[in-house]
């Protein structure tokens, strides 16, 4: 599963100041519902659901924050890369600067599940995450991801 | 080193929470613990690694425990994905 097939460049927002988990969720409940006919606050109450459940944060400035939502046609993924780390209840007690958000169609766990390896492989390279960090555009981030799937089928 | 073959049964796969609960059982032991999906391998203590090996449900998956609590670390590990981590 290719993460650039799924990758949306109005759903990637660089550069932004957000001071709390709870912002984040409501910026990603207001962007999804801004690109489908779904209710903000219904996004918002499954994001928070999924989170009471255990953090998503994953480690090294990385959170994956998801929720799986009926009335979806497809993988949704969102992006939001802060300007400043979070607090996120990560295990590793570091703050959260890269988010990477999955809003997924209620049947599609098995493409949840492979987009879930993708995104995490492509986070767990230390230079990929600096990449990011530095991205001038929503454009130059989705090049990123892009010679992260070329480089990847080779 | 003792090693057992695990199939993934859960719906959802080897989703983000099933990953943490196998984070979390596996670091109540002391061995080191290794999964494998095929050529891919991953330490059961990081969430990060065993979400990079994309198992989605009917996987076949390799868990390699080695050390002092090598036998009891497999069996618990064997017995959390066979109960399809407690959510069906």
């Amino acid at each position: 599963m290719n993460l650039y097939q799924i990758l949306d460049e109005d759903l990637i927002f660089l550069n932004m100041t957000l001071e709390s988990k709870k912002s984040v969720l409501e910026k990603l409940s207001k962007s999804l519902a801004s690109k489908t006919n779904i209710n903000e606050d219904l996004v918002f109450e499954k994001l928070y659901e999924r989170e009471k459940l255990g953090p998503t944060a994953l480690g090294n400035g990385v959170a994956i924050p998801h929720a799986r939502l009926d009335n979806l046609d497809k993988i949704n993924l969102i992006i939001i890369i802060l300007n400043e780390g979070i607090e996120f209840d990560a295990n590793d007690g570091d703050k959260v600067d890269l988010i990477f958000a999955l809003l997924v169609p209620n049947c599609k766990s098995d493409d949840h599940v492979k987009v879930l390896g993708g995104i995490t492989e492509m986070l767990d390279d230390k230079s990929i995450r600096q990449q990011i960090k530095n991205a001038s555009s929503s454009k130059n981030l989705a090049e990123i991801i892009r010679n992260f799937d070329e480089k990847k089928q080779k | 080193m003792l090693e057992k073959i695990v199939k993934i049964e859960n719906k959802l796969g080897l989703h983000a929470r099933a990953a943490a609960k196998i984070v979390t059982l596996s670091s109540k032991y002391k061995s080191k613990i290794t999964i494998f999906n095929g050529k891919k391998s991953a330490d059961a203590k990081s969430i990060m690694k065993i979400l990079m090996l994309s198992a989605p449900k009917g996987t076949l998956l390799k868990v390699k425990a080695s050390g002092e609590d090598e036998s009891k670390a497999i069996i618990e590990l064997e017995k959390l994905i066979n109960s399809k981590f407690k959510e069906e």
